[in-house]
């Protein structure tokens, strides 16, 4: 196993270093105003849940210019075991795009991974230093399943209202459902925790160079917790509040969370084509739905920039598309406004397509995968229009038929991938 | 009379005949030599082609996008498939220009030595006619996408643009390397490129006041109503 990424300070403090049960990672870049009170939430929670567990705290920081790692240090006391990293930026990771704002995040996490290996850790959990929601329940939700049941991974799960995460909830979740048979809500970030077990087998030994730095570290370390045969859970976390960095246009944030998945669905081929229905994962903490409030959207703009797709993408929908999707979604276009809709089966035969083409290298890649985005904005028009009046049950029936769809359509997927690859 | 007339005959046969033997082995070296080319360019393709598919070139052009994007250039064969033809063809040629020669005729006296010289040229400029077209409609899919998803009305002729600007940058370099008329060419494309951005500054900053204003005005409105509070991921 290549250990070059690893930095030479980091070596120093590894030489006869102190072995750990747990290591906390906290990623900050410029985190000032939230980072130092959420490692000493989540040291005290440590201390509270598990007091016989040696801890390690290790802040990996971007290169701050607010002196977050000092206010860390202070905010922790001289007493905890804590150890201040700058991790490097490679260029690649500079165009990444994730929430927490922290360039250079998946070497950061890649280090992480690597101190726990090293010093024989059971577990591992990284925080990103912007949460703003973390309290001291965390650590016991976030590590318990690691430290006394044996779980490999636990996935974030956060409350989140109505209409937060649309991509997510339309796209991203219901397909990795569909394709690995495992229900999670595929929320990207925030916070994870891995086994050493994980580390040592799946994590560290991944190609991350290649693979991370196209599509990500969050959606890649889901898929490869929901594909590979891991124990997993997911922690309920309650609501996501986090000092918002922003994330940049649209189509880069569809081509870069999608393309993990295609990506990642060649890889794993083999163990997505014969999965049938799904199953629930385990949940630590209290289940959580949405939340009710929808807040302010402007439907309009997003059936306009449908509409234009449909107008001036289309020599590039007709090569994507297979001629029957073709000819519905060209049928989309005449409707007025308040009586758009895009059906829910049409959305899955469309993903299926993109998928299909992606794979078969119908288009350059990264054109094809932001083609994608007038059609999800059609889509989650259609979504909006169709359940705004509704509560949020109706919301919560409505994608969980969506998931039930890309299911049933699955027969679809693996016949023409199969049929292409012959 | 009759002696005169017969010798007159004879001779002019006999030049004839001379003639007819110098010219005929030189007609049987050209017919020789396509028959040749023939031979030679099909099993050069031959070879070529299954050495290509034997370092999976298709397939490797195909996961690198480059046939989907000869396809849109008018190559709708394998990339194997479109070398080996190129080859052949190349040969071909390359042989009946040698048969030309062997004619030895005052017009094409050389002929062989002068297409060798300007083959160089004419390799260099397809490669840039190949490479500019491909870059034409690579970089106009991506404006174009780039624009749609920007939701700017004009993404269309923005993409044109930037397609047919590189079409024509490709023919300047392409006929610039081929040595024809360099000097009008090189002209013709600055008076034109000019042109065309000084016919887009007037009509931006004189005849477009209005419409640059309410792009301008559009876009500020849409910046402030962009405080949606659907998120994506």
């Amino acid at each position: 196993m290549g250990e070059s990424f690893i930095p030479e300070s980091v070596r120093t403090l590894l030489n006869g270093a102190e072995p750990a049960d747990l290591v906390i990672g906290v990623l900050t870049f410029n985190d000032k105003a939230t980072a130092p009170a959420l490692a000493r939430t989540l040291t005290e929670g440590c201390a509270r849940s598990f007091p016989q567990r040696r801890t390690l705290v290790v802040n990996c920081d971007a290169g701050s210019q607010d002196e977050t790692p000092q206010c860390i240090a202070q905010s922790l006391g001289v007493d905890a075991r804590l150890w201040t990293i700058r991790h490097p930026i490679p260029g690649a990771s500079r165009t990444m795009l994730s929430e927490s704002g922290v360039p250079g995040r998946e070497t950061a996490v890649r280090i992480l991974a690597a101190i726990t290996d090293q010093l024989n850790a059971t577990a591992c959990l990284v925080v990103d230093g912007n949460m703003k929601s973390v309290d001291t329940t965390w650590s016991q939700l976030l590590a318990d399943p690691i430290l006394d049941k044996g779980i490999d991974c636990v996935l974030p799960w956060f409350r989140r209202n109505r209409y937060e995460g649309t991509l997510t909830n339309t796209l991203l979740a219901p397909l990795t459902q569909a394709l690995y048979g495992k229900r999670i809500p595929y929320h990207l970030g925030g916070a994870y925790a891995f086994s050493g077990n994980m580390i040592r087998s799946f994590l560290l030994p991944q190609p991350w160079d290649k693979e991370i730095m196209q599509y990500g570290f969050d959606g890649w370390v889901t898929t490869l917790a929901v594909a590979e045969p891991l124990q997993i859970c997911r922690a309920s976390l309650g609501p996501r509040v986090h000092q918002a960095k922003p994330m940049g246009d649209l189509s880069i944030i569809v081509a870069q969370a999608v393309g993990c998945i295609f990506h990642l669905m060649e890889r794993y081929q083999e163990k997505w084509e014969s999965v049938t229905g799904s199953v629930a994962v385990p949940t630590v903490g209290t289940p959580v739905g949405l939340g009710a409030e929808s807040g302010s959207i402007n439907v309009e703009r997003m059936v306009k920039g449908f509409r234009q797709g449909l107008r001036d993408l289309l020599p590039l929908w007709q090569l994507i598309l297979s001629a029957e999707t073709f000819q519905q979604v060209l049928e989309l276009g005449v409707d007025e406004m308040d009586r758009f809709r895009f059906p829910s089966s049409l959305w899955v035969q469309v993903v299926y397509d993109f998928a299909l083409a992606y794979h078969n290298r119908l288009l350059h890649r990264e054109h094809l995968l932001k083609a994608l985005t007038p059609l999800y904005l059609g889509y989650t028009a259609s979504f909006l229009i169709e359940t705004r009046v509704q509560g949020v049950e109706q919301v919560e029936q409505e994608l969980a038929r969506l998931s039930a769809h890309f299911e049933t359509m699955k027969p679809y997927l693996v016949q023409r991938w199969r049929w292409h690859d012959e | 009379m009759n002696d005169v007339w017969g010798e007159a005959m004879v001779e002019a046969f006999r030049d004839m005949m001379k003639r007819v033997g110098l010219v005929l082995p030189k007609l049987l070296a050209l017919l020789s030599f396509i028959l040749l080319g023939v031979i030679v360019g099909l099993a050069i393709k031959a070879v070529l082609q299954r050495l290509l598919k034997a370092v999976r070139l298709d397939v490797l052009s195909e996961k690198w996008g480059l046939q989907a994007a000869l396809a849109k250039a008018g190559f709708k064969q394998p990339l194997s498939q479109v070398v080996g033809r190129l080859a052949f063809w190349t040969v071909f040629v390359l042989f009946v220009f040698m048969g030309v020669d062997a004619l030895d005729l005052p017009a094409t006296a050389g002929l062989m030595g002068k297409i060798l010289g300007f083959l160089p040229s004419v390799v260099a400029a397809g490669f840039l006619l190949l490479v500019g077209v491909l870059l034409g409609n690579f970089f106009a899919e991506a404006t174009l996408i780039a624009t749609v998803n920007a939701q700017i009305q004009e993404a269309r002729f923005i993409a044109n643009f930037v397609r047919w600007g590189i079409f024509l940058l490709t023919a300047a370099m392409v006929l610039t390397q081929l040595g024809i008329a360099k000097e009008i060419v090189v002209a013709a494309f600055s008076i034109l490129f000019g042109g065309v951005v000084l016919a887009l500054s007037i009509a931006v900053g004189l005849g477009g006041r209005n419409i640059a204003r309410d792009m301008l005005e559009r876009r500020w409105r849409k910046d402030k109503e962009d405080g949606d509070d659907v998120t994506h991921l």
